[in-house]
């Protein structure tokens, strides 16, 4: 089972993937659809709100399965979440990945 | 050696009795020996990491062809017992080290031949000390490249050495550790 650390995993458990530090997963958010929907169909738009942050959500989730794609690929233990930011639109997920030596 | 020290393993002639980019590059020159020979034009402007890449690209290992040595193999799971990690580090091309690493599954990590980087003999140690951030390690090797890391390491841990590397070891005044070289089919 892959471990989720939002800070430092356990050091005497865990030891790090060198080679898989600091890795950034990138997405764009695109609201494209969502705003040629609303366009179309306006009256769906009365009552809805902040659609910008609940694709910002989706689009996490979206990266987060990317990267528990990507620990089970490399065979690592443990990942350890540094950083979730949005810049220009984008939403950015810094991780590292950790193994057990045992 | 300290608990804390990881071991890096040359592969190579030290963990199995061939050369994988030798056989790489001949089964790369059975398949497509005009590429093969391009490729090795091409090796004279960008290197032995860039002709390692092109014929490792497709090569399957053939295990039941490689002899492993098991007195090295024993050696490393000692090592891991004492929760030290060990990693393999060698000349062969990545896509090779990753391979074996799927068949063996004993190191923490592999580290090969890149595009633009060839891991051979002091690259070795300026990789582990540069991009890995290890300062203090332990190697195993076999050969006169290895020199200039057990220079670095100040420790030769040694295997299937041939007699001028056995003269230069045995006039250097490092510590020494000595593996038997015990090559078998697994």
């Amino acid at each position: 089972m892959i471990k989720l650390y939002k800070g430092k995993p356990p050091k005497k458990e865990f030891k790090p993937l060198l080679k898989y530090q600091n890795l950034e997963f990138k997405k764009k958010i695109d609201l494209k659809i969502i705003n040629e929907f609303f366009i179309e169909f306006p009256e769906e738009k009365r009552g809805r709100k902040n659609f910008k942050s609940k694709e910002i959500l989706n689009i996490k989730a979206l990266l987060y399965n990317q990267i528990i794609q990507k620990s089970k690929l490399i065979d690592a233990d443990c990942v350890v979440s540094i950083d979730e930011k949005v810049v220009n639109d984008t939403v950015i997920i810094q991780v590292s990945y950790f193994k057990n030596n045992d | 050696m300290t608990e804390q020290k990881p071991l890096f393993v040359d592969l190579d002639g030290t963990l199995i009795d061939k050369d994988l980019s030798n056989l790489a590059f001949w089964d790369s020159l059975k398949k497509r020996p005009i590429l093969t020979l391009i490729y090795l034009f091409f090796f004279i402007f960008y290197g032995k990491s860039f002709l390692k890449e092109k014929i490792s690209k497709d090569y399957k290992i053939p295990f039941d062809q490689i002899k492993f040595n098991k007195s090295c193999l024993d050696f490393i799971r000692n090592i891991k017992n004492h929760h030290r990690a060990v990693y393999l580090i060698s000349g062969s091309h990545q896509n090779l080290v990753d391979q074996l690493n799927e068949k063996l599954k004993i190191f923490f990590e592999v580290f090969g031949t890149k595009r633009g980087f060839n891991m051979v003999g002091y690259n070795k140690v300026l990789y582990i000390t540069n991009e890995l951030k290890f300062r203090n390690f332990d190697y195993i090797g076999n050969s006169k490249k290895d020199l200039p890391i057990w220079n670095y390491t100040k420790n030769i841990i040694y295997t299937n050495a041939n007699n001028n590397l056995l003269k230069i070891i045995m006039t250097s005044s490092l510590p020494k550790t000595h593996i038997e070289s015990n090559f078998i089919f697994i």
